[in-house]
């Protein structure tokens, strides 16, 4: 056995920290830099206990994020457009369970986590197996997950609401900042941790890279992309759970909105759409700008239609600069 | 009349403060095919692609015809008569061969469409030359690599070019399709066209280049005159080419004993490229595998790495069967592969070193949480035991020159203890003093009792390092040579299947 | 074997074969459950409203082929539906006038592909994440221009596309003619580049096509069909709603892929995507004749979608392994 070699470092040069960390850098210093403007344009948007409330909204984006960013992650066009429905199933099928009973919170959650895993499991298989781009299959998918509302909830009126454990773990504080906030931050913790160190996401973040090596190596991408997209589909679902505890009355399509702000954290938070890079601290940053950028312009007092066109406007210069950044390397 | 083509006196390119090319000069005669030679990273690819207009130099002058050029897109260069023979190849997989040929300078009809007529007239002249079985219509995604390389090279004359840089052309072609290459470049030359010949392959480039310019960090090392006949120095050559440092004299001692069967392959076949295969490997021998391009040296690799479906065989490991459904048996047990294109096959590109180094070793170790300390631990001994030049970890692998790549894509599988190794032509286009590094690993590994299976399109290489050389043709194991009984011209003789010469 | 022979050969080993089979599949099969399918005045309303559909179907078949893709068709619909009923002038006399506005509502449909192009042509924005940032731009203008639903088209216009010869009308003649329209530019350098940036983007740049220029020409061009398409909705709905437009931009993608194209690019024909807009717009007409309970008709269209899908995905590698 040759003796120890010399442990090398990680990064050297200040140049190559800005190279791993650039998106969760401006991810934040533009989160910073809106509360601060904001604070300026209106006098309590800076107030420690707005802040908190709207933290509190990133939170539900950011959770959701972390689902689309696995599956984006897994490569192969991976993208979950069916998040949004699923989630709406599952506060569905949630409160329907649950019918406000802190006992039945259990079997609610194991039955959605099911319906979503099995869900998830047909978009797993008819990608990997079938080759249709994830694109198109989870939005077929989602097609027929409105399709199962529509027919389960005609004619019968929506009863059933959330169980109050539920509704305080997402409506309760512990201290200043809320309970569903403190589980997010766990959860990019955890998750980011497994990022770096456990073979299940490093076999994802390979298969993203690039599937033939990966196969080379012995991980096969049908594999680990069926088990993504199952487990992506639990998940939304029970994030769909989540949803119902902030809302009071369960409507239909609950989980829908949640679809295009999952997309658009991961986007600002630096996932690649092509698979195999990018942070979960990097969709938490990206799920904060989403939420204060929507606040901030809110703030503005300007009206719905503009909004949305600066929304956009914004979007666009964030996407430039991240194109920008990539060809300047 | 001016002396030169071309003339590129004192290029220079910078990367981003990187110098690509410092002070580079080259020049080609009309009427004559001068040679390109150079290690990787020594400005062979950088000053083709400025003479060809895809970069603008940051100093110095390129005259040609006699005149001063600076061009903005390669389409200038092209249309004063300018072309190239693309090494990373320039097809269009979703077009037809057709379709291809004349794409970004199609000839117009009346009204302005393109003139598919034309074109089909214009392809067949150089297309019957050089391949006469591929149709034009055929779709490029369905070429074979040497039909692609004849493709690039057909495109390229199709255009009429009156100076043509050749990039590696001949890396995917066999002997014959060579030689029918060679017959039409020096038809070229003798209509007074020029050209360069860009290759790695020194035997080659003695047959066909009127005169070698050797680049080395960037500058002219110097230029050696071919045209008066005579013996090649090679050894000048390479001394030009790698500037007087150390090279491993590679020796390999051919043990002769007898050893344990480690690998044991009988009847595998596929039932498209590889019939009725047998081989045996044993602990701690180097079995190459020679034969002209395409003769299933590949596909036999992959086959045993359960990369490729089979249809008859069975192969042994230790004398435990292997089923090779996939490459994660083949893996566990024990048999890992080297595989041809490290870009697409062998590495993770745009990811760290460390993540490249450690991903075998991860996947396939036990417990679910595989430590920091052992990923950095890990991966610096492996890059400080086969001089991986990478300074930090975190560096992604697209920084490291192409010797040091491969390095890491042997070397990633190292840490698992592997018991075969099969390699699929893991020195092509590295420089010689990696080339030399890598084999060094490669012997190292065979001494620890290591089954190594070689596949290498330079016969020379196999000649140096192997205990025995096994011979493929169309897919069956035809011959067998013992290491050190043959030289480059025999074993040749052998994968044509013609009698050696005496 | 004459050239025409041979194009006729390839045509149908082409891509559109299966696109085609599926389409009269379901066709055969709209008939059986409604025979007054065949009466003239059923197909020429089924023509009025699959259309919209069929044209931005092409539209985005084009970006599709070019390898990029326009999530905004859907929210830039809207804009231009609202733009037109806002602006159009029911006033008789007013020709000029209205004119001017079709004009313009052309001008800006390229303006809206041509900044999608630019996005992602020049400024390399990914396809997919830069059309979806647009079309919130264009959802806003929509909105601006009509916060509730409103305006008018005149009657001329309304009833232009309706304009009946037998069982055909004046919008299947707009369909078949955009279909010729391509192939004109399919003979033309542009069409052939769109081809090749979707096969190889770097193939196509080594070649010396200028890939920046043609990635916003599939651009405009897509836009060009997306106009028609608006033009064919707006006549319909004869004013201006800027929801109207959402359920195209994922629908139209759909359609395409049913039709045939490629998402990665570089293969497929918006002749195709004509006949997966039909095959997606049919499917619910088969579920409404089929006496399904309401409640299940969306379930079962999004069933028959995948089936549709994985059927042309399946026959397509069938096809592929056994050339």
């Amino acid at each position: 056995m040759t003796p120890a070699a010399p442990l090398l470092p990680y990064r050297r040069h200040l140049s190559e920290y800005w190279r791993d960390f650039n998106k969760e850098i401006v991810s934040f210093s533009i989160t910073i830099l809106l509360v601060v403007v904001g604070g300026l344009i209106s006098q309590g948007y800076s107030d420690i206990g707005y802040m908190i409330l709207r933290i509190k909204v990133a939170a539900f984006v950011g959770i959701i994020g972390l689902i689309q960013a696995t599956v984006i992650l897994s490569g192969g066009g991976g993208i979950d457009v069916s998040v949004g429905t699923m989630a709406s199933l599952g506060a569905l099928f949630g409160a329907a369970i649950m019918q406000g009973r802190d006992e039945m919170l259990l079997p609610a959650l194991l039955a959605i986590a099911a319906v979503g895993f099995v869900l998830g499991l047909v978009n797993g298989l008819m990608i990997t197996r079938l080759r249709i781009h994830p694109l198109i299959q989870t939005l077929a998918m989602s097609y027929v997950i409105t399709g199962i509302i529509v027919a389960y909830s005609q004619g019968r009126k929506l009863l059933g609401r959330p169980s109050p454990l539920l509704e305080r773990l997402v409506n309760d504080r512990l201290g200043p900042l809320f309970i569903i906030i403190l589980v997010w931050v766990a959860l990019v913790v955890g998750m980011e941790f497994l990022l770096r160190r456990s073979r299940v996401l490093r076999k994802v973040t390979a298969v993203g890279t690039n599937e033939r090596t990966a196969l080379l190596c012995g991980v096969e991408a049908s594999s680990v992309r069926t088990a993504v997209y199952a487990w992506s589909g639990m998940c939304a679902s029970l994030f769909g759970a989540l949803a119902l505890g902030s809302v009071h009355t369960v409507y239909l399509d609950v989980g829908n909105q949640y679809l295009f702000p999952s997309v658009v954290a991961c986007t600002i938070g630096g996932i690649s759409l092509a698979g195999g890079s990018g942070s979960y601290v990097g969709v938490l940053g990206g799920a904060l700008v989403y939420t204060f950028l929507q606040s901030f312009l809110v703030t503005l007092n300007i009206d719905e239609a503009w909004r949305k066109v600066l929304f956009g406007l914004i979007l666009v210069a964030v996407l430039v600069a991240y194109s920008r950044s990539r060809t300047a390397k | 009349m001016p002396a030169y083509v071309v003339e590129a006196r004192q290029v220079s390119k910078n990367f981003g403060g990187v110098p690509a090319l410092a002070g580079a000069d080259f020049s080609c005669p009309p009427g004559s095919i001068v040679g390109l030679l150079g290690e990787n990273g020594s400005g062979k690819t950088t000053l083709s692609r400025i003479l060809t207009g895809y970069y603008r130099p940051s100093s110095g002058t390129v005259r040609y015809r006699g005149e001063v050029v600076s061009f903005r897109t390669p389409a200038e260069a092209a249309r004063l008569g300018i072309g190239m023979v693309h090494q990373n190849f320039s097809l269009v997989p979703d077009m037809s061969v057709k379709e291809n040929i004349w794409l970004g300078c199609e000839p117009l009809g009346r009204a302005g469409f393109v003139n598919d007529r034309r074109i089909g007239r214009e392809l067949r002249t150089y297309l019957d030359r050089l391949c006469p079985w591929i149709r034009p219509e055929a779709k490029v995604s369905s070429l074979s690599p040497s039909e692609l390389q004849l493709v690039e090279i057909v495109k390229a004359l199709s255009r009429n070019p009156i100076f043509l840089i050749l990039d590696e052309p001949t890396s995917a072609l066999e002997r014959q399709q060579v030689d029918a290459v060679f017959t039409l470049l020096r038809d070229l030359r003798r209509s007074g066209r020029s050209m360069v010949f860009i290759s790695h392959r020194l035997h080659e480039v003695e047959q066909i280049c009127d005169s070698i310019v050797v680049l080395r960090n960037g500058k002219t090392a110097g230029t050696v005159d071919l045209s008066g006949g005579g013996p090649v120095d090679y050894d000048r050559i390479v001394n030009l080419i790698t500037g007087n440092r150390e090279i491993a004299k590679e020796v390999r001692r051919f043990a002769e004993e007898e050893r344990a069967p480690l690998l044991e392959v009988q009847g595998l076949g596929d039932g498209l490229r590889l019939f009725d295969v047998s081989l045996r490997v044993r602990e701690g021998e180097i079995v190459g595998i020679a034969g002209l391009q395409g003769q299933g040296q590949e596909e036999l690799l992959m086959a045993l790495a359960g990369f490729r479906r089979t249809v008859a065989g069975r192969v042994a490991l230790k004398g435990q069967a292997l089923a090779l459904h996939s490459p994660r048996r083949a893996i566990e047990a024990g048999m890992v592969v080297v595989p041809g294109n490290r870009q697409t096959e062998g590495l993770f590109m745009d990811r760290p070193v460390f993540y490249n180094a450690t991903f075998p070793a991860l996947v396939h170790r036990r417990g679910p949480f595989p430590s920091s300390r052992f990923e950095r631990e890990t991966s610096s001994r492996l890059v400080a035991d086969f001089a991986i030049k990478a300074s930090s970890l975190g560096t992604p692998v697209t920084a490291l020159s192409g010797g040091n790549a491969q390095k890491l894509v042997v070397s990633k599988w190292l840490p698992l203890g592997p018991k075969v190794l099969l390699m699929s032509d893991p020195a092509k286009g590295i420089d010689v003093q990696a080339k030399a590094e890598l084999y060094r690993i490669v012997l190292e590994l065979a001494e620890k009792g290591t089954g190594i299976l070689l596949f290498a399109s330079d016969l020379h290489e196999l000649i140096t390092h192997c205990d025995r050389i096994l011979v493929l043709y169309e897919g069956r194991v035809v011959d067998e040579v013992p290491g050190g009984a043959v030289d480059e011209e025999g074993l040749l003789s052998r994968c044509l299947r013609r009698e050696p010469s005496a | 074997m004459s050239a025409l022979q041979t194009r006729y050969k390839a045509l149908s080993q082409s891509s559109l074969f299966v696109p085609v089979a599926l389409a009269a599949l379901l066709v055969v099969a709209n008939i059986v459950l409604q025979p007054s399918f065949l009466r003239p005045h059923v197909i020429r309303s089924n023509l009025l409203t699959f259309s919209p559909l069929i044209l931005v179907a092409m539209g985005q078949a084009v970006i599709l082929i070019g390898g990029n893709l326009d999530l905004s068709m859907g929210f830039g619909i809207s804009l231009l539906n609202c733009f037109i009923a806002m602006n159009m002038s029911v006033v008789p006399g007013a020709m000029g006038h209205n004119a001017a506005i079709l004009g313009a509502g052309l001008a800006i449909a390229l303006g809206m592909g041509a900044a999608n192009g630019i996005l992602v042509g020049m400024l390399r924005v990914p396809s997919f994440m830069a059309t979806f940032a647009t079309s919130f731009i264009w959802l806003g203008v929509a909105i601006m221009i009509a916060p509730i639903p409103g305006g008018a088209v005149p009657r001329w216009f309304a009833q232009f596309f309706k304009a009946s010869f037998g069982p055909a009308n004046v919008m299947l003649l707009v369909v078949v003619l955009s279909a010729l329209a391509w192939y004109v530019v399919r003979r033309y350098r542009l069409g052939r580049y769109i081809y090749a940036i979707g096969s190889s983007w770097d193939a196509s740049y080594a070649n010396g096509i200028p890939v920046n220029r043609i990635t916003i020409g599939s651009y405009a061009v897509g836009w060009c069909f997306v106009y028609l398409g608006t033009l064919a909705l707006t006549a319909q709905t004869r004013a201006g709603d800027s929801a109207i437009g959402e359920p195209f931009a994922l629908n139209s993608i759909a359609a395409a892929v049913i039709g045939g194209v490629s998402l990665s690019g570089g293969s497929g024909s918006p002749v195709g995507a004509i006949f997966g807009a039909i095959t997606l717009s049919i499917v619910m007409n088969i579920i409404y004749f089929s006496g399904l309970p309401t409640s299940y008709q969306v379930l079962v269209r999004g069933l028959i979608i995948i089936a549709a899908l994985g059927s042309t995905i399946v026959v397509r590698s069938a096809e592929a392994s056994r050339s």
